[in-house]
């Protein structure tokens, strides 16, 4: 099978920085979400060149994407958790205003899983029984983890140590 | 708003903000590309052994696409050249066939970009190659053109033989490899002489060579300016002179500051308060020096909060406009990275502080102000710790 070079091109252009955010939001690390999205990209164009162009490319990536990170968070169960407790060492911020940066960091700061949860019902916008299906647990796991990171949110940004997020319009 | 619909709110901004390194990113997905294709030939190999079918299999693994890798971006795609300051698109018919590399002057261990070498996408013009590089120097741009955007430029014709001409243009550079770290840079020195040179080659007949000298002239006219070669942004002191306004708040309880520029004198500068400092609140007004704010990239204070139990220390400060983050390096501590804030007002400086750090007497090396890109802007270095044992401070 043939790629269509300049197709694959645009694809990428179009989703690697979006792929690499997704990587972000779920392992916290920028090193590692660039390899996460790398690896997903390989793997896509050769799924593209030996067996054919995916119906939906984009969901393919993805799909790919969270797989390989579930089966890295599955290897490296320690190491995960491990993670989870001392945070990744350099943030990624994104561009925005401070309340919304508090927010990704507070994100970023979320156990793996329960952070793994949130990014993709809110960043990719999936059901509950899809994110279940992607990460290969129960719909009542997955209700749960969603509810225990929201109530993890709230309990953090009502108590912020470092609080750019109360800065307010005042004048000095 | 509800928690749902701030991490909606988040999540969709995400999705439009560009990723660091996204032009560098092409090509290292052909590394991969190719290395995957090499495990999953090897992978086949080893399989078809076995089965002795070797044959039915092996060509498609084989073809030319498992490739010969070199970087190859495709036309129209932008391609960055960080260490020479310049981003440019293959004109249409062209693509950058490769980059050129050569040492790192004075750490020949080290390899960086030099420039590109573009070639016809078919075979045609036969033998054109333009290539796109730096050189240290710069001629009398006395009489020169210009660029839409104002840089001088000259044209060379060619000297016969292949030498189809060569394209000069004014690439001045804002900022050198730090000599200590090499790997990043600092932008605080003064302007320094580089001219882009666009030049072309050729085997054919006139014809040939007015195909290479009009790509010469769109990529003169199109290459852009990047990472060291662009300038500091001037700092309008007059703005700083009329302006007061708030930067921001944060903090919390007895640590809780708030920043706001406020010329005094006649003289630009900027307050930190602490309001709930006891017994009574604390300020302190530093003066703001543009140039040195655009050398050093930012002016901090450094605050003891003496009126705490457990003393500690706080680093507040203003930084030039185009800074996104700073780096706070202490000494025998993990460097840290603080976002700066007040971008949103469209003032010529940007604000950042500390986290509470839990030891006054950590001691602070350097704050570095870095750019959405990397780019070090300045440095300014402390050397110190925060002044806790000053006379009039209470002990």
């Amino acid at each position: 099978m043939a790629v269509n070079d300049s197709e694959f091109s645009e694809f990428f252009a179009s989703e690697y920085a979006r792929l690499c955010w997704l990587g972000c939001a779920l392992t916290g690390s920028p090193a590692q979400a660039e390899e996460l999205a790398q690896e997903a990209l390989v793997r896509l164009w050769w799924r593209w060149r030996l067996v054919g162009r995916p119906k939906d490319p984009a969901s393919y990536v993805r799909r790919v994407l969270v797989n390989r990170h579930r089966s890295l968070l599955r290897r490296a169960a320690v190491e995960a958790r491990s993670l989870a407790k001392t945070g990744p060492e350099q943030l990624a911020l994104p561009a925005g205003d401070e309340q919304a940066m508090v927010l990704w960091q507070a994100v970023q700061a979320l156990p793996v899983r329960q952070r793994a949860v949130l990014v993709l019902r809110y960043y990719e916008d999936r059901t509950e029984a899809e994110v279940a299906l992607l990460l290969g647990l129960q719909v009542g796991t997955v209700k749960s983890r969603a509810h225990r990171a929201l109530a993890r949110l709230r309990d953090q940004l009502g108590s912020p140590t470092l609080d750019p997020a109360s800065r307010t319009e005042e004048g000095p | 708003m509800s928690l749902h619909q701030d991490l909606s709110n988040l999540f969709e901004r995400i999705q439009d903000t560009p990723w660091p390194g996204e032009h560098q990113a092409f090509d290292e997905f052909l590394r991969r590309r190719r290395r995957r294709g090499q495990v999953l030939a090897g992978g086949v190999v080893l399989a078809l052994a076995v089965v002795m079918g070797a044959a039915l299999v092996l060509p498609g693994l084989w073809s030319n696409d498992v490739d010969q890798v070199v970087p190859i971006t495709p036309s129209g795609t932008p391609r960055d050249i960080a260490e020479q300051g310049f981003q440019l698109a293959a004109p249409a018919g062209w693509k950058i066939a490769r980059k050129m590399t050569g040492p790192l002057p004075a750490f020949s261990s080290k390899t960086i970009d030099m420039g590109v070498e573009l070639k016809p996408q078919s075979q045609t013009p036969s033998g054109a190659t333009i290539t796109v590089t730096t050189d240290a120097h710069e001629p009398d741009w006395q009489g020169a053109s210009r660029r839409p955007d104002g840089r001088p430029f000259q044209l060379r014709a060619g000297s016969g033989g292949r030498d189809v001409g060569q394209y000069a243009i004014q690439w001045p550079g804002y900022c050198r490899r730090d000599p200590t770290t090499i790997l990043t840079w600092t932008c605080d020195g003064p302007r320094q002489a580089r001219t882009l040179l666009v030049t072309g080659y050729a085997t054919g007949d006139a014809e040939a060579r007015q195909q290479v000298q009009q790509a010469m002239q769109d990529i003169a006219m199109s290459v852009q300016p990047i990472t060291n070669a662009l300038p500091p942004p001037p700092i309008p002191t007059d703005r700083l002179l009329q302006v007061t306004a708030l930067l921001g708040k944060g903090g919390q309880g007895p640590t809780a500051w708030v920043v706001w520029l406020e010329a005094r004198g006649g003289k630009p500068g900027f307050t930190v308060r602490f309001p709930h400092a006891t017994p009574e609140p604390v300020s302190h007004w530093q003066e703001l020096e543009p140039s040195s704010l655009n050398a050093q990239g930012t002016s901090s204070i450094l605050q003891c909060t003496y009126w705490e139990p457990d003393r500690g220390a706080i680093i507040v400060g203003l930084a030039r406009a185009d800074t996104t983050t700073i780096q706070i390096e202490l000494n025998k501590q993990p460097l840290l990275h603080v976002p700066v804030f007040g971008r949103e007002r469209s003032l010529p400086v940007v604000a950042y502080a500390s986290p509470r750090l839990s030891s006054a007497l950590v001691e602070v090396n350097r704050i570095t102000a870095v750019d959405a890109t990397g780019r070090m802007l300045g440095t300014e270095n402390r050397q110190g710790r925060a002044p806790c044992n000053l006379p009039g401070i209470p002990p």
